[in-house]
């Protein structure tokens, strides 16, 4: 069991981690067709809490971070603060039948989160301009959730060792 | 939750593949029929003929319409009545179209042109 | 398995993505007009019936207004018209509603909207041919066309109400509804497209449209033309469940002497009407729309509010000096480009 001190310390670090990825993604993968549809660096952040804390404690740092992320970019209740935050809420809210079960590992989980939100995106997308043509870019954004997923389980990992040698 | 892959991983890794691919086949299918701008020629109400503008080629058609001869070309994704025998000129007045909520109608010749395009127009319906 | 639950989840929100009804349209000839029909419907076999009765019902319409030709079985206004003088002619209710009301909107209102002034615009329509066959052409002789008003006057319909019969007084007489009938019909198939189910679409007439229902939630918008150039659209309105007509003076004319004529003839004058380049009415009923799209293409401002005052509809009106005048009721909804 960690100290309380302790946890606070780490969500705040990590908090700002996942604000500085968010923006930093927003500011360089602009070749992205849909306004608002981001990768989801910022997920590393979100994974490691979910591993290192738990469920409740990702939920509450990673809605935050959305927040947080767009009040500085100046972004806050825009279109793509929107999207990310229906986005995340949903696919976090789903994520949590998967998480419980309990059989899968980080890899498995960060995939599905990441192909999860991008799903979401575009969902939500189709709603806000009410016309469904954007499923076209579905399936390549699954594609690229699953690679995403990974990497980001891959670097949540790394940092699961790292702050396990400090601490 | 560990933190080794497993074979729990490989299997909805490959679920969600595959459920891409499925989405990825039907999106293409449904993509290439539905997305180019067509222009549908209707003499008597019946459709004699159909010009691609989305290929952006020039092309001709002639008919034998109720008055006589009517031309039509296309050129740069639009279309119009080149020219037409006896009327005024009614068709070949209303010049180029590119647009689903702008026909061109022939009354005299019993013809029209649609432009049938999944576009938005910023109209849904003109009034000539 | 929870698995198979979060991948049903994500399939039924892919699903619940494309649930919206699909924009269909079918176009045809008919009525003298280019009619075409767009609907939302959930799929394309309803939109299929629709369109089929929509064509069926035209047809139907246009053999019973037509007062040029004749077909059989049909009391139409030809059938009207080749008995003036002689007896009355029982009629379908629609015809007679028709007649009707144009009868009583013309004693009603500034009277210039005259359905028995067919003689005199047969005479303006023969020049606007000959125009259009590249022929030289000259203004209809004025003391020719006053002989021939001899024969207009709309107390010359005689209506019998329990025999649902018309019969015009004098021989001469001749009737064309043109100036009413597009919009009674686009309204009333309109209306059956409502009863079979319905709920999203528009119909254009010729100038005629009735708009059923929303877009999806949100108004549809519709496009006035430009007279000067009838291919842009000049202003737009965005509305929902109404009827829409407009009359102007680009489509059907001739020129003589540099000026305009157009086809909508003024009863007083005997001549056409110059005051304005186009008129749009938007009202519930699609008989007064068309009806007074007429009759205010040759009335100035002041009479045009009045009217529409009195009859509670909303006008656009664009005059010979490019000048666009709103309504009140419509300035909301309303875009000049």
């Amino acid at each position: 069991m960690m100290k309380d001190t302790k946890k606070i310390v780490i969500l705040g670090l990590f908090l700002a981690l996942a604000i500085i990825l968010n923006i930093v993604e927003n500011v360089s993968f602009a070749f992205f067709v849909i306004p608002g549809v981001k990768l989801g660096l910022a997920n590393i952040s979100t994974i490691f809490i979910l591993y290192y804390f738990g469920y409740k404690e990702m939920f509450l740092i990673n809605v935050t971070r959305v927040v947080l992320a767009n009040l500085i970019t100046g972004l806050l209740f825009s279109i793509p603060f929107t999207i990310a935050f229906f986005s995340s809420v949903t696919s976090m809210l789903l994520l949590y039948f998967i998480y419980r079960s309990n059989k899968i590992s980080i890899y498995g989980i960060s995939m599905i989160q990441a192909v999860l939100f991008n799903t979401m995106q575009i969902i939500i997308v189709c709603l806000l301009y009410q016309s469904n043509v954007f499923i076209f870019y579905l399936p390549y954004l699954i594609f690229s959730g699953i690679a995403t997923g990974y990497l980001v389980a891959l670097s949540a990992k790394y940092l699961v060792r790292l702050i396990d040698k400090i601490y | 939750m560990s933190l080794k892959l497993n074979k729990y991983d490989i299997i909805i890794t490959i679920v969600v593949a595959l459920i891409a691919c499925l989405l990825l086949f039907n999106v293409l299918r449904s993509d290439n029929q539905e997305s180019d701008k067509i222009a549908n020629v209707y003499f008597e109400n019946e459709l004699v003929h159909s010009f691609n503008l989305s290929e952006k080629k020039e092309e001709v058609f002639e008919i034998e319409a109720t008055n006589g001869l009517v031309i039509i070309e296309t050129k740069d994704g639009k279309v119009r009545v080149k020219s037409e025998t006896s009327q005024k000129n009614i068709c070949s007045i209303q010049s180029w179209s590119d647009s689903s909520v702008n026909p061109i109608v022939c009354l005299p010749n019993n013809l029209y042109i649609k432009i049938e395009s999944v576009e938005d127009e910023d109209v849904d319906v003109f009034i000539k | 398995m929870k698995k198979y639950t979060f991948i049903l989840l994500i399939l039924f929100l892919l699903v619940g993505c494309s649930n919206k009804l699909e924009k269909y349209s079918t176009s045809f000839l008919s009525f003298d007009t280019y009619i075409e029909l767009n609907a939302y419907t959930s799929d394309k076999d309803e939109f299929y019936d629709y369109a089929k009765y929509t064509e069926q019902q035209f047809k139907k319409y246009h053999e019973l207004f037509d007062a040029y030709n004749n077909y059989q079985g049909v009391n139409n206004v030809k059938v009207i018209n080749d008995n003036a003088g002689k007896k009355a002619i029982k009629v379908d209710e629609h015809l007679y509603e028709v007649i009707k009301q144009a009868k009583e909107l013309y004693q009603d209102s500034e009277q210039k909207n005259n359905i028995t002034l067919t003689p005199i615009v047969l005479e303006y329509k023969a020049v606007q041919e000959r125009y259009d066959a590249n022929e030289k052409v000259s203004n209809p002789d004025l003391e020719m066309l006053k002989e021939k008003a001899k024969c207009v006057n709309m107390d010359n319909i005689i209506l019998n109400e329990q025999e649902q019969s018309i019969f015009l007084k004098k021989s001469c007489s001749q009737l064309d509804v043109g100036s009413v009938a597009k919009g009674y019909t686009t309204d009333l198939i309109a209306n059956e497209l409502k009863d079979k189910g319905l709920t999203s679409g528009i119909i254009n007439a010729g100038g005629n449209v009735v708009v059923i229902g929303k877009k999806n939630n949100s108004d549809f918008t519709i496009g006035i033309a430009n007279p000067d150039n009838p291919n842009e659209a000049k202003i737009n309105i965005k509305t929902s469940d109404i009827n829409i007509v407009t009359s102007g003076d680009y489509q059907r004319y001739y020129i003589v002497d540099g000026i305009k004529m157009n086809h909508i003839i003024d009863p007083d004058t005997l001549k056409p009407a110059l005051i304005n380049k186009s008129v749009t009415i938007i009202n519930n009923d699609g008989l007064i729309a068309d009806y007074f799209s007429t009759e205010c293409f040759m009335l100035d401002l002041e009479k045009i509010d009045k009217l529409a005052q009195k009859y509670d509809f909303e006008y656009i009106v664009i005059d010979k000096n490019d000048k666009i005048t709103i309504s009140e009721g419509l300035k909301d909804v309303t875009e000049v480009k």
